[in-house]
């Protein structure tokens, strides 16, 4: 048995190691950088990230809104519009859940500030105009719950990314 | 004054350049050690980032010699790596087997057989426990009483599947390449 465990002790780097792979530098660089970041300033950050997604929101509502459409067909089924309203709701609200364990270790001042943009949406304010067809209604629908989620995703990330640190530390 | 001592006086006044040169220093030694258990490139490499932070974060982690940081930092990552694999397995635990029931033979191995990519093999094809043994005893340089200190088993226990660990891994190298 001995010249098994004499041969993998002469090529230990060989047999057990491995080198990191290229980018890991970088990709270190920038978690230090974060980590040294001031954390009100990452906070203002997300902030300032869900403030730009509902203006962007708002904007996109604005466009679909004043559009004039040619097709006046009111043939589209309100049925099928509540059912992906339904849908998007539900994974909506997941993510709102999901996002609000993440905020548990958070700061007070932050994570209140953060609970009242989640809670503004939660509101369904959205009114759907109908000189808009069926496909644009629901592609509306679709188009400001993604959004929501999607703001919602990258505030988890972050919040992920600062737990992590705060577990660190 | 050498380099280390000149990185250690910028970490104490968190320095970013000298930081990354602490980093530099022991990147690829701790990777290694979370690699040879984890066998995943890129887990290891979280891991290894992870324990750098943690270790930049913490001063009271940050050791004076050289050697002995290096070593604290590949503990850390292995430690990490360990928890890494019992959360994923929620099985996985390291057993206390203390007998050996595998034939042993005692002729050498064929030197043609021995060949590293073989081994490599070889050990990639062990159970997750003995291979972590082998590791921790061959590559981490860790004896009989602080591995069984680390995986919470007997140091007999440890003994035994060391040895076992090391009859398979000749039985497999023998069938295998015979």
């Amino acid at each position: 048995m001995k010249n098994v465990e004499e041969k993998i002790s002469e090529n230990i780097n060989e047999i057990f190691g491995g080198k990191p792979e290229k980018g890991h530098r970088e990709r270190f660089a920038e978690k230090l950088s974060l980590m040294q970041k001031p954390k009100h300033k990452s906070f203002i950050s997300y902030l300032k990230y869900i403030a730009t997604t509902a203006a962007v929101v708002a904007v996109a509502f604005f466009v679909f809104k004043t559009e004039k459409t040619e097709d006046k067909s009111t043939a589209f089924n309100d049925v099928h519009i509540a059912e992906v309203k339904q849908y998007y709701a539900m994974q909506l609200n997941d993510e709102i859940d999901a996002t609000k364990e993440l905020l548990k270790n958070i700061d007070e001042p932050y994570r209140n500030e953060l609970l009242s943009d989640i809670k503004l949406m939660e509101i369904d304010e959205n009114e759907i105009p109908n000189t808009l067809d069926n496909e644009r209604k629901t592609a509306l629908v679709v188009s400001i719950y993604k959004r929501k989620i999607e703001s919602l995703h990258n505030l988890q990330s972050s919040l992920l990314a600062c737990n992590k640190q705060i577990n660190i530390k | 004054m050498n380099n280390y001592d000149e990185i250690l006086k910028g970490l104490r006044r968190n320095d970013y350049r000298l930081q990354m040169q602490f980093y530099d220093m022991f990147a690829e030694t701790t990777y290694q050690s979370a690699f040879a258990i984890l066998r995943n490139g890129s887990d290891a490499e979280e891991i290894m980032q992870d324990t750098m932070l943690k270790a930049l974060g913490k001063t009271s982690l940050i050791n004076d010699d050289e050697n002995q940081m290096r070593k604290t930092l590949r503990r850390i990552a292995v430690n990490a790596a360990i928890d890494v694999l019992r959360k994923r397995k929620s099985h996985f635990c390291f057993e206390n087997i203390e007998n050996i029931s595998d034939c042993i033979d005692e002729n050498d191995i064929d030197e043609n057989i021995l060949t590293v990519e073989n081994i490599k093999q070889s050990v990639d094809s062990l159970a997750l426990g003995y291979r972590t043994i082998l590791i921790l005893r061959l590559f981490e340089n860790m004896n009989y009483d602080e591995i069984s200190k680390q995986l919470k088993i007997s140091q007999s226990s440890v003994r035994s599947q060391y040895s076992r660990a090391l009859i398979k891994l000749r039985n497999y190298l023998k069938n295998k390449y015979k």
